[in-house]
């Protein structure tokens, strides 16, 4: 865990993992297969949606389901809900990933004005899929996570706010202003782009 | 249980401008309410456009975990366990089952420690113990001596 302790404050709904808690405490193989059938492709999604680089999502996700056998043993039940971690710490080590990567190439990586520039360019050249991945990369770290929280991985918001460590309120604006931006960005080749979709449907 | 919201057009707006068309994503105590008033016809174009980026959204898919991912996870899983085992092993063991050698350990302590304060505090002890020793055992001698005179 990042901070070392359970984060608290999340709903008062039971933990959909409390069956599997006393075997990952007492660090049982069995528990973290069924962790991992339970969460290991959400996870990766997560890590995926965020990082967009494949090799880079299983190194993050592998990491998570280290770090939670290695703090079974102390979990604090009661507080949060174990994939609520879960899905916290891949967050927060994706977004590190993120700025680490802007720190050490920042000849590469744009800022955000020029990449949402260079993003709108790219949308103008490429297929519909890999225009909403631009679109989507274009977006600032924090409000590409209040997407992939929201829309990929279906939180509540609750949880999501939870996460990146937000009021609910603040939450909700976030994914408002993310989804305005990637409106902007997609408002020029959004209907060619449904039109294809729904075709390919 | 669930409390009953009040629900405006504006803020049925801010909603779907925030999570979207499908009411899975809405804030689920206000979702009823917003549901309640979608379907007297409000915020129809809302919705669509709300539709529209959900699905562009949806065409997005993350690849599955790799077959050695989940392999990967278990292999220094256990070799995490084998190094805690090595390491709880080698270090001292809880401090419940060292209690009774604590507490005798603690007990000559304090008597040692009581002992040699009590002989710092009665220092003269020690001589007048010498004197009285040394005087024992002169009177011995010269009893010694008479009591051989006597037999003689």
């Amino acid at each position: 865990m990042p901070s070392g302790r359970t984060p608290k404050g999340v709903s008062g709904s039971p933990d959909p993992d409390a069956d599997i808690l006393p075997g990952l405490a007492a660090q049982e193989q069995a528990a973290l297969r069924v962790l991992m059938e339970r969460h290991l492709r959400s996870l990766k999604s997560l890590a995926w949606h965020l990082l967009k680089d494949d090799w880079a999502a299983e190194d993050i996700t592998q990491e998570v389901f280290l770090k939670t056998w290695q703090q079974a043993p102390s979990w604090e039940t009661g507080n949060a809900k174990l994939v609520t971690w879960m899905r916290r710490v891949a967050t927060n080590l994706c977004l590190d990933r993120l700025r680490k990567k802007k720190e050490d190439l920042p000849g590469e990586v744009p800022d955000i004005a020029d990449d949402k520039a260079s993003a709108l360019t790219g949308l103008m050249e490429q297929d519909g899929k890999s225009r909403i991945e631009a679109a989507l990369a274009a977006l600032p770290e924090r409000q590409k996570a209040a997407v992939v929280l929201c829309h990929y991985q279906e939180c509540s918001q609750v949880e999501a706010a939870e996460i990146l460590v937000l009021s609910v309120r603040a939450y909700e604006s976030l994914l408002a202003r993310a989804r305005r931006n990637l409106k902007e960005m997609l408002a020029d080749d959004k209907h060619d782009l449904m039109s294809n979709y729904r075709d390919a449907l | 249980m669930s409390k009953k919201h009040e629900m405006s057009d504006q803020r049925l707006h801010e909603i779907i401008a925030s999570f979207g068309a499908a009411p899975k994503r809405w804030p689920e105590a206000e979702r009823d309410a917003a549901l309640a008033l979608l379907e007297q016809g409000n915020a129809a174009s809302a919705i669509d456009q709300g539709q529209a980026l959900d699905q562009l959204l949806d065409s997005i898919s993350a690849p599955a975990p790799s077959e050695l991912l989940q392999a990967r996870i278990l292999k220094q899983a256990k070799a995490d366990r084998l190094v805690t085992r090595i390491i709880s092993a080698s270090t001292p063991r809880p401090q419940r089952q060292n209690l009774p050698f604590r507490a005798i350990a603690a007990t000559l302590a304090i008597t040692l420690g009581v002992g040699i304060g009590v002989e710092q505090f009665f220092p003269s002890n020690s001589q007048s113990y010498r004197d009285d020793y040394q005087l024992a055992m002169d009177l011995y001698d010269e009893d010694d001596l008479d009591f051989v005179e006597i037999l003689q």
